[in-house]
């Protein structure tokens, strides 16, 4: 360390002495300071000119300058690398100057495929990074979506509001039909895993493991948006990568940048953003049923077609006499305000040989949904070393457990308490009363007391005595070695795992009200246990040629191996009631246990050569072999091809133009498939699912039976090839920044599961057949506005991104393909974009006009109609920052455009009479706007007479949702106010004179308000599949929630 | 040190990308499940999941409500004849992919290792599963079908008679394959996988034999005579000799799967109620509504709190508390499926003759034996005027007893109404999509509609009117003059 201060003791004194000199030559003194206009930390090192001089000076370590100006109206031009260079007068004899940093510094390096550090520009493709502050500010549980609005061409759909849910991510579009069209994470290097978890089908989300990452520990993502710039990734990229580079102790800045210990404190508090709008005037029942006539039987309907709340007195579920009164705020009241904990600390240490950084974090998280929670703990460390002069290296160990508690069901889910609440739900039931007493048992039935006792849990029996916990515990290692063998060669080999344990409990008291086999208890207990492990050894040499010509050279091994075993086990009935062991099953329990192991292995070449600085060209090539190929297809090429050209390089007399360069690229790439697609197997039998009605063993016996799935032995690879254009300009000195990208990718012999006839004895098969192209725009736009003298700044980043897929091909002979179901039918149909919803429709004339039959009813049309697809137009967000001197005001627009959502909680809510829509019920009935039809011939044909005829008005809105399902198909626009956040930076002189060498304050908030959406009651962007890669469907979403919080960030 | 790296790195890559060709496939092998597995395993699943299908998803859901045994109290699609795709499609692809399927993987399995008893139960049990499915639908594929790992993706569909044919010929193979004396030897262990017979070869047999009898009962219906061959058969020992002889699985592990849907002993799903038909006519004369004179009433269904007995109208939401729920007996964890019951014998054996009294008789009491009642509860109820035989309307009254006697197996039930006609069925409340008619049939399969397309046109051509509709009329259907209890 004392070498250290000495040295810069030195140069200091020299620039002094440089400075000393200046001003015996000269007459009018100029003194100032030069201060980072974001950060307000003084700048030593910058360099101060006097316009059209020669007169120069370097600010020393205080930041302070001084200067001899020759004359009046002279200016002084202050440059440093990675500033954008500022012009001020230099009319006074004080003259304090903030600059600011570069827009994109054009010397900005970047992590490229397999952790090569590149020159930003020089790079033939597009890629965007995002800075470690960008996810630390206004805090995510989930990192991934603290990048939503921000880059272009990233889609990511949350799936949730619930406690630790996961979002679905895709960059540019789905580049596959049904396999995972995920982009590849990758952590300092080594590719991880984002493959989404679910145990059990509508089981509660588990969330995507790259949320395990701790937001404190990120340097930066930089985000591989195509083909072209995650090819050397091989097959695993074909839909692009993000990579994230975490902290690691270098580069230090302030007061104590040998030793610096960070500390960061954020809460914030949560509350559901939007509820639906239910009627208040009729309470449980079907036709009117009556609850005061003594029979009880409105309480089997979980449906509010019964009598008007008028008040009368009934005896509700508990044998209570009460009375029949609307309780306008049942479902508010369930809700409860949600807070989410931070507190991360971080030491770091660094010098010219090396650096340390470890840190900590927690992360507790309270849902909106009662009795639901996250938590997050992490610890890491990361060690940079020179260890002798030629070698190198990086170590880097993370441990993160993340614990769930209570996470909710999603979806069409007898797990999600929603269920019961939205749609299907008595409008007179009193929340309270269901809170109080969840636990007391019907003795008649031995089930627990339920406004409904035959559908339906009580929400509270089912967060309360029914409740789940789910542990994940991962650990990332990653180790890189560099060895100089020459000053041009140099030897890289990094090795990582990303292993992780998780484990899911649900258990169900006894007296659980389901049609499951569950009321005597029981319990799911679910493992798992994921490994991947990763090699890449290179050498890369490098050489410049006269100046002229630069040459890089890179060639590659990598091999990867991902192993997972699960086991789940499903206990029926208890011998000993509230002992959940599996000891004591009262039957035979049942065990399912999957493994599954695959290996690729790489060899893969890069060289890239440059010319002048600004004439850049790039091939790549990479072979792969897949384990899960068949032999004969196993292996597989693809090459790629990029270019850059900085053509402002040969405009320098243009000062307007800052910056400009020219991209383009070409790539092709390949994709395999899962393990054991090849022959079909025999697996055990099981028919219902969760819990199992038949399965394994019955009555003493395995049930065996043959795969439904053709499989198919002759396999191959997909493939790709993608092309990008694009351009970097930037104007006005870096004021004014555009980035353009346009891509065409066409992915083709795709692996898509075809349905078969069942007649065949299987009902799909694994063939290679679809096609899919994407072709999309992609635009960046950063301004600054206003930058003034006085520190007063405007920037404003806008991104737009169109992406046009469009289905192909999708197999001989056929136009669709299955892809899920959630009561409507999710569809990949050719010619159309990723995702076409078709479902119950009924039949209508010429016009559009719904049919009738004679007596009024709509006529369900036998064939499923298509009802729209799902596939938004566009994606743009729009950021604003607004600064003066410590203090930044920012918030950030989100905008999608088009695409269609169906919304089962507006389908059952209408049907079940609990939407505020339903509340208008005329004696009369209602009536069905449309022709009444004839069948005479055996065909509906319309009368041309219009329909007049009503009916009753629980059958209207029954089959006005039920039938035809367009009514429950809406646009997914949306524009919402993301984030805004607050910011204030304490200024120099406090700092000065505490221990502390920098404190920063924020406020802000997250998905505020949804200024525009189409949706009625939900909120538009919540995407409650489960499924990777099923969206556009909404069902009882646990309510997204709009945080307010407040962080704090101590740098010692 | 250089020279270590570079050596280090050189034979890296050499090992590596020295043919990893073993390794791979070897690794690419699926440690979870067996690609081959003895032939006797399958069967198994076989059982229980046409078991399944047949009970619940062709049965209680479907046809159980077609022949008015049940009546659904909510979500009113099948009772008012508007069948969710869906519901019939699970069906035919369970039916096909899973039970036929594995039906083919174990014959040829059974055949390849010699084993002829386990080849002979897959037989039958192809046989049974093929002609429960060209009974619901019409004409379907059989000889082509289940054959996709030959290469056959689309089978041509096969008229009716052929189908029937073709079973029969099926059986008889079954049958000339089946040794008694090596039925429980250890090799083929059906002890532990023919949850039916538990191996008792002579008992399959007799079922593949009273599984030919109602073939050829459907043949007759098509116009097709076999009266030779079915006397023949009666008289024979090859068909069911007694009660002991029932094909029927009972549920040990795990529910029957219509337990979870009704069972009425706890106050779980309240979907369906028992149908107003059935409890009408089995209340006979009586005008007690908590004494049914035919007692098998009280198998059937739970009386209402005070005691009555009460079906609801199909078609018509609602009756949760007001009708009788499904009976707690008959629907229970452990309810058997009956594959094929002793009483249905005796039932075609009247049928054969419908002015022979004694056959009637019983027929009639070994329907309520099998429901545990007694030969003195049946004499009890043969007295009621309602039920006493007449020559005159023997015809009819063995047609309304025998779809009293196949209650439970819906669909068989639903096979007798619409080769005898009886009872008469008056249409379901608000059914409007049928214009008022009982369905005839149900739809074929969504994917075959749009996958193979050709050949499922060529099975339409063999329904009346030729159109794939739940109005039309299957081939052994198609003779009667009109929609018998539909007026």
């Amino acid at each position: 360390m004392l070498k250290i201060m000495k040295r810069k003791k030195m140069l200091f004194t020299a620039m002094f002495l440089l400075l000393q000199f200046a001003i015996f030559a000269q007459s009018r003194v100029v003194k100032g300071t030069v201060k980072d206009s974001k950060t307000n930390e003084t700048l030593p090192g910058v360099t101060v000119l006097v316009e059209g001089t020669t007169t120069a000076t370097i600010t020393n370590e205080k930041g302070e300058f001084t200067i001899n100006v020759d004359g009046q109206g002279k200016k002084l031009i202050l440059s440093s690398l990675g500033f954008a260079t500022k012009v001020v007068a230099a009319d006074k004899d004080v003259v304090d100057v903030s600059i600011e940093a570069a827009t994109t510094s054009l010397k900005e390096t970047v992590v490229t495929a397999v952790g090569i550090s590149r020159e930003k520009k020089s790079l033939g493709y597009a890629s965007q990074e995002v800075k470690g502050d960008a996810v630390q500010g206004a805090r995510e549980m989930n990192v991934v979506n603290s990048l939503e609005g921000k880059v272009a061409g990233l889609n990511i759909t949350s799936s949730s509001g619930a406690v630790g849910a996961s979002s679905n991510i895709t960059l540019r579009g789905a580049a596959s039909f049904t396999g995972n069209n995920s982009p590849l994470f990758v952590i300092n290097g080594i590719p991880v895993d984002n493959d989404f978890k679910e145990s059990r089908s509508g089981s509660p989300n588990q969330g995507n493991p790259i949320s395990d990452l701790n937001p404190d520990d990120i340097e930066s993502v930089n985000i591989l948006k195509g083909p072209v710039a995650a090819a050397l990734y091989g097959s695993r990229a074909m839909n692009g990568a993000i990579i994230v580079t975490t902290k690691n102790g270098k580069g230090l800045k302030g007061k104590n940048s040998d030793f610096q210990v960070t500390y960061n404190a954020g809460y914030s508090s949560d509350k559901t953003l939007r509820l639906p709008e239910f009627q208040n005037s009729y309470g449980q029942g079907y036709t009117g049923d009556d609850p005061s006539d003594g029979s009880g039987n409105f309480m089997y309907a979980d449906e509010s077609w019964g009598a008007p709340l008028d008040g009368r007195t009934y005896t509700n579920y508990r044998g209570k006499v009460t009375t029949w009164d609307p309780q306008p705020n049942n479902i508010k009241d369930f809700f409860v305000t949600g807070h989410q904990l931070t507190n991360a600390l971080s030491i770091a240490s660094g010098d010219e040989k090396g650096a340390v950084r470890f840190s900590l974090s927690s992360f507790n998280q309270k849902g909106t949904v009662p009795n639901t929670a996250y938590a997050k703990y992490t610890t890491g460390l990361n060690i940079d070393r020179q260890l002798t002069k030629r070698l190198s290296t990086e170590i880097g160990v993370n441990y993160t457990l993340t614990q769930g508690k209570n996470r909710p069901g999603v979806g069409y889910d007898t797990y999600n308490p929603l269920q019961s609440m939205f749609g299907w739900f008595g409008r007179q039931v009193n929340m309270q009363e269901l809170k109080d007493n969840y636990n007391e048992i019907d003795p008649t039935t031995g089930l627990h007391y339920n406004w409904n006792p035959v559908y339906h849990n009580n929400p509270y029996w089912t967060l309360y005595s029914n409740p789940n916990k789910d542990r994940r515990d991962r650990v990332i290692a990653t180790a890189k070695f560099n060895y100089k063998i020459y000053d041009w060669l140099t030897a890289t080999v990094r090795a990582g795992s990303d292993f992780s344990t998780e484990s899911r409990f649900q258990q169900f008291k006894k007296g659980t009200i389901d049609y499951s086999v569950m009321q005597n208890g029981g319990f799911y207990d679910d493992k798992g246990k994921n490994t991947t492990a990763n090699v890449d050894a290179m050498l890369t040499g490098s050489k410049r040629i006269k100046e002229t010509y630069s040459i890089t050279g890179t060639l590659g091994y990598n091999y990867y191996r991902r192993t997972s075993d699960a086991s789940n086990t499903e206990v029926q009935g208890l011998l000993v009631p509230g002992l959940y062991n599996v000891s004591f099953a009262a039957n035979t329990p049942i065990v399912t246990a999957n493994s599954s192991t695959k290996e690729i292995v790489g060899l893969y070449g890069l060289v890239s050569l440059g010319y002048k600085d600004y004439l850049y060209l790039d091939v790549t090539a990479r072979n792969d072999w897949s384990s899960t190929l068949p032999s004969k297809n196993r292996s597989y090429f693809y090459p790629s091809v990029s270019g850059s050209f900085i053509f402002s390089e040969l405009l320098k007399t243009q000062k307007w133009l800052s910056f400009g360069k020219l991209r383009a690229g070409l790539a092709f790439i390949g994709n395999d498939t899962d393990p054991y697609n090849l022959t079909s197997y025999k697996t055990s039998g099981s028919i219902g699912s969760d819990p199992s009605v038949i399965s394994t063993p019955f009555n003493g016996a395995v049930l065996l039976t043959q795969q439904n799935t053709l499989k198919n032995p002759d396999l191959k690879s997909e493939t790709g090839k993608s092309f990008e254009i694009g351009t970097d300009l930037r104007f006005f000195n870096s004021k004014v920044g555009v980035d353009i990208t346009y891509y065409n990718t066409t992915t083709k012999n795709i692996i898509v599961p075809v349905s078969i006839p069942a007649s065949s004895g299987y009902t799909s098969t694994l063939i290679n057949a679809g096609k899919i192209n994407n072709q999309g725009i992609e635009i960046m736009l950063n301004l600054n506005a206003i930058s003034s003298e006085k520190g007063f700044k405007w920037d404003i980043g806008l991104n737009f991104a169109k992406n046009k897929g469009k289905i192909v091909e999708v197999a001989e002979g056929l136009d669709k393909i299955f892809l899920d179901r959630d009561w409507a039918d999710l569809y990949l149909v050719k010619g159309e974009s990723y995702g076409t919803l078709y479902g119950n429709s009924v039949l209508k004339d010429e016009n559009g006009k719904v049919l009738t039959d004679a007596d009024g009813y709509l006529i369900k049309n036998p064939t499923p109609q298509k009802l729209g697809n799902v596939t938004p137009d566009f994606r743009m967000g729009l950021e604003n920052t607004f600064s003066y001197k410590a203090l930044s005001l920012s918030f950030l627009i989100d905008w999608q455009q088009g695409g269609k959502v169906f919304s089962q909680t507006n389908l059952w809510m209408d049907y079940a009479g609990t939407s505020q829509r339903t509340e208008d019920r005329p004696a009369a009935g209602l009536v069905n706007e449309g022709m009444v039809a004839d069948n005479s011939t055996g065909t509906w044909i319309s009368t041309g007479v219009a329909n007049t005829t009503a009916i009753p008005c629980e059958a209207y809105w029954g089959d006005h949702a039920y039938m035809n399902f367009d009514n429950a198909v809406y646009d997914a626009t949306y524009v919402k106010l993301r984030q805004v956040s607050l910011g204030y930076t304490l200024p120099e002189s406090i700092i000065k004179k505490s221990p502390f060498s920098k404190v920063e304050i924020g406020l802000y908030g997250r998905n505020l308000w949804i200024i525009y959406s189409k949706l009625p009651y939900m909120d538009p962007e919540v995407n409650s599949s489960n499924s990777r890669n099923a969206s556009g469907f909404e069902s009882n979403a646990i309510p997204s929630t709009r945080s307010i919080g407040a962080n704090l960030k101590i740098v010692f | 040190m250089k020279k270590i790296i570079i050596y280090g790195l050189g034979v890296l890559l050499i090992s590596s990308s020295v043919s990893c060709k073993k390794r791979f496939d070897e690794m690419n092998v699926s440690p979870n499940n067996p690609a081959d597995a003895p032939a006797q395993m399958l069967l198994s699943n076989v059982i229980a999941s046409t078991a399944y299908r047949l009970q619940l998803s062709a049965g209680l859901v479907m046809t159980d409500l077609w022949v008015q045994h049940a009546k659904a109290t909510t979500y009113m699609d099948e009772d008012k004849y508007n069948p969710r795709n869906d519901r019939m499609d699970i069906v035919w692809s369970s039916l096909y992919a899973t039970a036929f399927e594995d039906c083919i993987q174990a014959q040829n399995k059974a055949e390849e290792n010699s084993q002829p008893n386990v080849q002979a139960i897959a037989l039958v049990l192809k046989g049974y599963i093929g002609y429960n499915l060209t009974m619901l639908m019409g004409d379907v594929p059989y000889a082509e079908a289940g054959l996709g790992n030959d290469g056959i993706i689309t089978p041509v569909y096969d008229p009716q008679l052929t189908v029937l044919n073709s079973i029969v010929a099926d059986l008889d193979k079954a049958i000339s394959l089946m040794d008694p004396a090596t039925g429980s030897s250890s090799i083929d262990e059906l002890p532990k996988y023919d949850l039916i017979y538990g191996g008792d070869m002579d008992k399959w047999k007799k079922f593949a034999g009273s599984l030919k009898l109602r073939i050829y009962l459907t043949m007759n219906s098509g116009g097709v005579n076999k009266t030779a061959e079915i006397n023949t058969l009666l008289s024979s020992a090859d068909i069911f000799q007694s009660n002991a002889d029932e094909a029927k699985l009972t549920f040990v592990s795990s529910g029957n799967p219509v337990y979870q849907w009704i069972n009425p002993s706890s106050a779980r799903r309240s979907d369906f109620r028992v149908s107003s038909s059935l409890v009408n006519y089995m209340m006979g004369s009586s005008v007690d509504s908590t004494l049914p004179a035919d007692k098998r009433l009280t198998i059937f269904a739970d009386p209402i709190d005070d005691g009555k007995y009460v079906g609801g109208t199909n078609g018509q939401t609602g009756g949760i508390a007001t009708n009788s729920t499904l009976g707690s007996n008959y629907y229970s964890y452990s309810s058997p499926y009956y594959f094929m019951s002793y009483s249905e014998v005796l039932f075609i054996k009247a049928e054969m003759d419908t002015t022979n009294q004694a056959n009637y008789e019983a027929a009639v009491t070994e329907s309520f034996i099998q429901n545990g009642l007694t030969g003195a509860d049946a004499t009890a109820m043969l007295a009621d005027p309602k039920f006493t035989f007449s020559a005159a309307k023997g015809g009819k009254l063995i047609g309304e007893q025998k779809w009293v006697s196949l209650f439970g197996q819906g669909v068989e039930a639903y096979n007798s109404w619409r080769r005898s006609g009886y009872p008469r069925l008056a249409p379901a409340a608000n059914a409007a999509t049928t214009n008022g008619y009982v369905p005839r049939r149900v739809s074929y399969n969504t994917d075959e509609k749009n996958l193979n397309t050709a050949n499922l046109a060529v099975g339409v051509q063999g329904l009346t009117p030729s159109s794939d509709v739940i109005t039309s009329k299957v081939w052994f259907d198609r003779l009667h003059p009109n929609n018998f209890g539909n007026q």
